[in-house]
């Protein structure tokens, strides 16, 4: 291929008859590819389409959800470039972390607002330093790489690498009550999500927000302070972290060192997978939303389906890369 | 219009702001040096050489991934599969050499998926990357009913292929004089070779290289099937080593490849990886394990110190990097 045509080709690249058709078709990938999947299990298994199923695959995206809202924040205004962008790898860190201050301060006697608190408040604390690094000029990736280790350390510290049984009488609360056949976890995910996302669109944060991850360059000299939103992801992303952990403390009545460890792909996985939800492929609320939904989904079905459990994560990587592919107009060639 | 300034430091602060990985590594070398009577040991060097030399391996791999402007999460992947395919073949009962040789060949498979996935399914490096890794965890607890690890016995084994993973040579033992030649490799790729300078210029600037005329594609294919074998003799060493293959065992140096490659950025001006820089990283984390093994310092607290040193070093470059942008706007 000669230069001329190199040229030619990037020109004329949006023109292109056979993309306009799939660009028009893209937006809706992502919903119907959810849909066509719920119709398939629902064929698959009688279990699958009852109430107390539904409700359950809300309950387990829950934990995965939270934490991800908070990511997805980091990531849309911090810029969704994997390696420059911005990114919390500290937050499974931090989810354990939260559980285990937790349930090391009940254990030890002290009252349930004070432990919560305090759990949070290290946790807040590991958020506000990531966002002073990344401020600073530390690139997210590392800043939150290193946050990470830290604060598993202290995981370590704080739970002596034991598990810590709770007996209380709100977290047993937290783990069985229901409200009109849904799990607390679900409201309390469903309320996070709405908060922030009218904060997000309800006010001017979101559309700024964007502005930041875009081009920040652009963002501060049109006026936005771009150091306090970047700060304040961080801060919001290990706020959603700590209730994530307080979360999966309460669903397993116990603090196991390092609990977060595992979900920190599916929480990555589900914020970058929210672009598929999105008419111009950016991260976003809600499509974060649905996509933890739609990772509980294919783990619930999975099990149903009488799947052995290695099997799983197999065949999420590769239905995940199938629907990444499908919509993946955006070209490495930008 | 402000006027371009130069920024008011001597020489040696601007070098020593530069060279802060460099610098941190010799602090590091020179603390324990002095709380640690046997740190400074020939013995215990050598001992350093050997722990580093699978992170060695794939820092390097991960370094000519990121300086193609992508990322590679299925670095375990490629490891486990090399650590696999060779303890599986001695397991059977086949040779050492070929062993050896279809383990760092089976890299290349999960390389061509990476490659297929990033090239023409044009999937983004880091999803793409993190499909396989799932897909590469699940085929490794299918393989193993779950993940149960397979040990050879030591009657069974090959005395050729356990010297691969324990032999000495020279005073340094096989695996590290084979990280040195891979690094070594790397190094020529990155640094002397045409294929690096046109992955480099991908990495920077994809559009320009595109319209520029560098065979974009093949270019990139070429990166994951080389990073991906040279992870996967890592995990044939690793195999070699433990006479043994444990499923998983791959994913705990993806995390420190990361950091080590992005702590070797700081010797760059434009925040380039580069083969040196990696080298450097990959030593200050295994120096740090080393010596903080010697002191009887709790793992509880090592995570703390590692954690700490990266932000320490990354916070102190970005002073430099601050004044270089800076004359960069003005």
């Amino acid at each position: 291929m000669s230069i001329k045509n190199r040229v030619a080709l990037m020109t004329k690249s949006s023109q292109n008859k056979e993309s306009i058709k799939l660009v028009r078709l893209a937006p809706y990938f992502g919903t119907l590819m959810f849909g066509g999947i719920l119709i398939l299990f629902s064929f698959t298994s009688p279990y699958f389409l009852t109430f107390g199923n539904l409700s359950n695959i809300l309950l387990q995206s829950s934990i995965v959800g939270v934490a991800s809202l908070g990511m997805v924040y980091v990531i849309i205004v911090g810029g969704d470039d994997v390696i420059q962008g911005g990114i919390d790898l500290s937050c499974a860190a931090f989810i354990g972390l939260t559980a285990t201050v937790t349930a090391f301060f009940l254990s030890r006697g002290h009252s349930l607002v004070i432990s919560v608190t305090l759990g949070i408040l290290i946790t807040v604390f590991g958020g506000i330093c990531n966002g002073i690094g990344v401020v600073y000029g530390i690139r997210p990736l590392l800043m939150t790489l290193g946050m990470g280790a830290v604060v598993t350390s202290a995981d370590l510290i704080f739970s002596n690498n034991r598990q810590i049984l709770i007996e209380n009488k709100f977290f047993e609360w937290l783990r069985d009550a229901t409200y009109y056949g849904l799990g607390i976890a679900v409201y309390i995910y469903l309320f996070t999500f709405l908060i922030l996302f009218s904060l997000f669109h309800g006010t001017s944060i979101g559309i700024r927000a964007y502005a930041v991850g875009g081009n920040s360059t652009a963002a501060l000299i049109s006026g936005i302070k771009t150091k306090k939103y970047i700060f304040n992801s961080y801060v919001v992303s290990a706020v959603c972290a700590s209730i994530s952990g307080i979360l999966i403390l309460a669903r397993l009545s116990s603090s196991t060192p390092r609990a977060g460890d595992i979900i920190l792909l599916d929480v990555i996985l589900a914020s970058f997978m929210s672009v598929i939800f999105s008419r111009r492929f950016m991260p976003n609320l809600a499509g974060v939303f649905v996509s933890a939904i739609f990772i509980a989904t294919l783990s619930n079905a999975f099990t149903l389906l009488n799947f052995p459990s290695y099997w799983t994560s197999g065949i999420k990587g590769v239905i995940i890369l199938v629907i990444v592919a499908t919509r993946s107009k955006r070209s490495w060639v930008k | 219009m402000m006027k371009a300034s130069f920024p008011k430091r001597s020489v040696i602060h601007e070098a020593s702001l530069r060279f802060i990985s460099v610098i941190g590594l010799f602090a590091i070398l020179l603390f324990f040096s002095f709380s640690s009577e046997v740190f400074f040991t020939g013995n215990n060097l050598s001992v350093i050489a050997t722990n580093c030399s699978l992170l060695l391996i794939v820092t390097s791999a991960m370094t000519l991934v990121i300086r193609s402007g992508g990322i590679d999460l299925s670095v375990g992947t490629a490891f486990d599969l090399g650590a696999l395919v060779a303890i599986s073949i001695i397991h059977n009962g086949g040779n050492t050499q070929n062993a050896i040789i279809l383990g760092i060949l089976s890299g290349v498979v999960i390389g061509l998926l990476n490659g297929f996935l990033i090239v023409y399914l044009k999937i983004s490096p880091f999803l793409a990357t993190l499909g396989t890794l799932y897909i590469g965890v699940s085929v490794q607890r299918i393989l193993t009913h779950g993940g149960d690890p397979i040990y050879l016995k030591p009657s069974d084994t090959p005395s050729l292929f356990v010297s691969f993973g324990r032999g000495q040579f020279l005073g340094l033992s096989i695996p590290a004089w084979i990280s040195l030649l891979l690094f070594a490799l790397v190094f020529v790729i990155l640094e002397r070779l045409t294929f690096g300078r046109e992955v480099t210029a991908f990495g920077m600037q994809p559009m320009a290289a595109f319209v520029g005329g560098i065979s974009v594609k093949a270019n990139l294919f070429r990166i994951y099937v080389l990073s991906s074998v040279i992870c996967a003799t890592a995990g044939v060493l690793l195999g070699a080593r433990l006479t043994a293959y444990v499923p998983l065992s791959g994913d705990y140096y993806l995390l420190d490849a990361i950091g080590a490659v992005f702590i070797g950025t700081t010797l760059s001006n434009t925040g380039r990886p580069s083969p040196m820089g990696s080298l450097i990283g990959a030593l200050i984390f295994t120096v740090l394990a080393n010596g903080m093994n010697l002191l009887g310092i709790s793992f509880y607290y090592q995570g703390l110190t590692r954690g700490l040193i990266i932000i320490v070093i990354l916070g102190l470059s970005v002073r430099r990097n601050r004044s270089m942008s800076k004359l960069l706007v003005k």
